[in-house]
Order: structure tokens, then sequence, then C-alpha cells
């Protein structure tokens, strides 16, 4: 692979690449590391990925060193946790509406904003198959490919983030 | 006898129902379920709300310091990189060997072939230098 064509893949995929790492750590920083190291170890690895899996292997790359990452983490003192900001800011709102009642929930901004931060709060894997899903619009099979786990259990997997959400954004939706 | 579900079990399939995943039968227990039962409506709310916004996640990009970061690396890797880096290598090299004259110089640079013709291409960058390596009593 030439270092133009390499160039060209990592304009394709390193987006990708650091939204998935973001949502696992939920850190600017320590996701751009973690999508500069996936790169520079497919760079190393350059002569030996098919451009037919490369996609693959660079979000199982990305994916192990951010489980990695967390495992170290439960030792070490981490860097912050910047996923409500970074929605926040995402969200563009600077003032917080009030929610309605929850009998009379509607999806608008506020509620949307509220139902990203409860993303946060999902556990990593659960975080990721929602992002490989909803924002990648990735099939079940290469999820299933991605994750190695059936793809069965990335469909029950999804149901059970959508459930773990409604209790996290009830929760919310009370205080 | 008209069959009914638990809140459990509406609860369970409320995004299969959402998703239209459920067999025609399931689908039809769990609208006449939330219908009747408050809690099981403002859950099927809830899922709504979900379902919606996550059609529309946020989508946080990577700052150009990643890009320019990765770029480094791999024109730091490349072999005209290394040429250079191992002709800086040799000129350091040369310094050290401090040819007194040019017969001298050629044997320090015969020693690092094949290199050679790259290190005098680059020292034609650096004139000062490289008079000082020709005529280094000059």
């Amino acid at each position: 692979m030439s270092e133009d064509e390499f160039l060209s893949l990592f304009n394709k995929h390193h987006k990708q690449v650091y939204r998935h790492a973001f949502y696992l750590l939920k850190n600017t920083e320590s996701a751009e590391d973690m999508t500069q190291e996936t790169f520079i170890k497919a760079w190393q690895l350059k002569n030996e990925l098919r451009l037919s899996t490369v996609h693959s292997w660079l979000l199982k790359c990305v994916q192990n060193l951010c489980f990695n990452e967390l495992k170290r983490r439960n030792h070490q003192v981490y860097p912050s946790d910047e996923f409500t900001d970074i929605v926040d800011n995402l969200h563009h709102s600077e003032s917080v509406q009030h929610v309605q009642s929850p009998e009379k929930i509607v999806c608008n901004d506020e509620t949307k904003r509220l139902v990203h931060q409860a993303i946060g709060k999902l556990p990593p894997r659960l975080r990721l198959i929602v992002v490989m899903r909803e924002l990648d619009d990735m099939s079940y099979s290469d999820i299933s490919e991605v994750i190695g786990i059936p793809e069965g259990t990335v469909k029950s997997t999804l149901y059970r983030a959508r459930r773990k959400l409604r209790e996290i954004l009830s929760i919310m939706l009370e205080k | 006898m008209k069959q009914e579900i638990s809140c459990l079990q509406c609860e369970d399939s409320l995004d299969k129902y959402l998703d239209n995943e459920l067999d025609a039968e399931t689908y039809l227990l769990i609208s006449s379920h939330l219908q009747v039962c408050q809690k099981c409506q403002y859950a099927y709310k809830l899922a709504q709300v979900i379902d919606e916004a996550l059609c529309d996640l946020p989508s946080p990009e990577p700052s150009a310091k990643l890009y320019n970061q990765v770029t480094d690396y791999i024109k730091g890797t490349t072999d005209e990189s290394r040429w250079e880096q191992l002709t800086l290598f040799n000129i350091t090299t040369i310094h050290q060997s401090q040819p007194e004259s040019p017969k001298e110089y050629n044997e320090v640079i015969d020693t690092m072939s094949p290199e050679s013709n790259w290190i005098q291409l680059t020292l034609q960058d650096f004139p000062e230098l490289h008079e000082e390596l020709i005529n280094p009593n000059s």
C-alpha cells in the first residue's frame, strides 16, 4: 500500500474510528490518541492488510485499544469524562429548556439531548453497538463481524441497550 | 377466553413493537395492553422518544492535529525520509572523523557506501559545510 493509498484510507475512515473511540472513552484527547495508534498500527502492517477487510480491521483495532485503555483506567486516575459537555456543545443549546412532565413527554431538542446524555451512561459495549447501528448505520452482520458476537446477540444487545436507555431516561426525567 | 399480557411482558416487547418485529397476535396483545395500562403507555412514550433521538446521534469530529500527527508519522517512515535521516547521520559522521584532505574526505565517504552519492547530493544544499569538508584546512 503506497503512502497516497494509505492517506486516502485514513481520510475515508478516520472519523468513524475516532467516533468509536470517543463513544467508548468519553474523552477527546484519549480518543485522538487511540485513533492515531490505530492508524500507526495499520501503517506498520500495510503490506499485510487487505483493502477488502481493512475497514473491519480498523474498527476491531480501535475497539481493542479502547477496551485495554478502559481496563487500565480501572487502576489509575483517568482523563475527565467530557461526554456530557461534548454532547451539549453538539446540540448548540446553551440554555436548558424545561422538559415536559413524564405524562406529556414528546421528542424535542431537550429530550433528545437527555437521551444522548443517557447514552454516555450505558456500559461501553452497549454504547458501542448503539453507535455502530444508529450512527454508522452498520448492518447486524457487519457489527457481528467487528464485535465478534453472533448476529442474534447483536440484535438482543441493541434491545437491551434501548431498554436500559428507558430506565436511565426515566430517572433523568424524574430529577 | 381473552388472552392478556403482563406489564413485564409488554415492557420486554416494546422495542420490537416499535420496530414492527412482532407476530400479529403479540402485536395486538401489546396494543390492547397499552390502551389500558398507564405505566406501559409511559414506557412506550419513552421508547418512541429514544427511537427518534437515536436517529440523530451527535457525531463528534477529531481535530486537525490528528491528521497532522498521522501524516507526520507516515512521512517519517518513508524511504525518502529514511534517506534524509541517514544523510544527516552521515554528515555528523563525516564531521566526527575530521578529514584533513579531500582524499580523506573521499575515504570517509567510501566507508559509507552505497549512500555516498546521496550524501554528496545533500551536501550541495549546505555549501559552507560542503566547502569545509572538501577543504578542511582552508
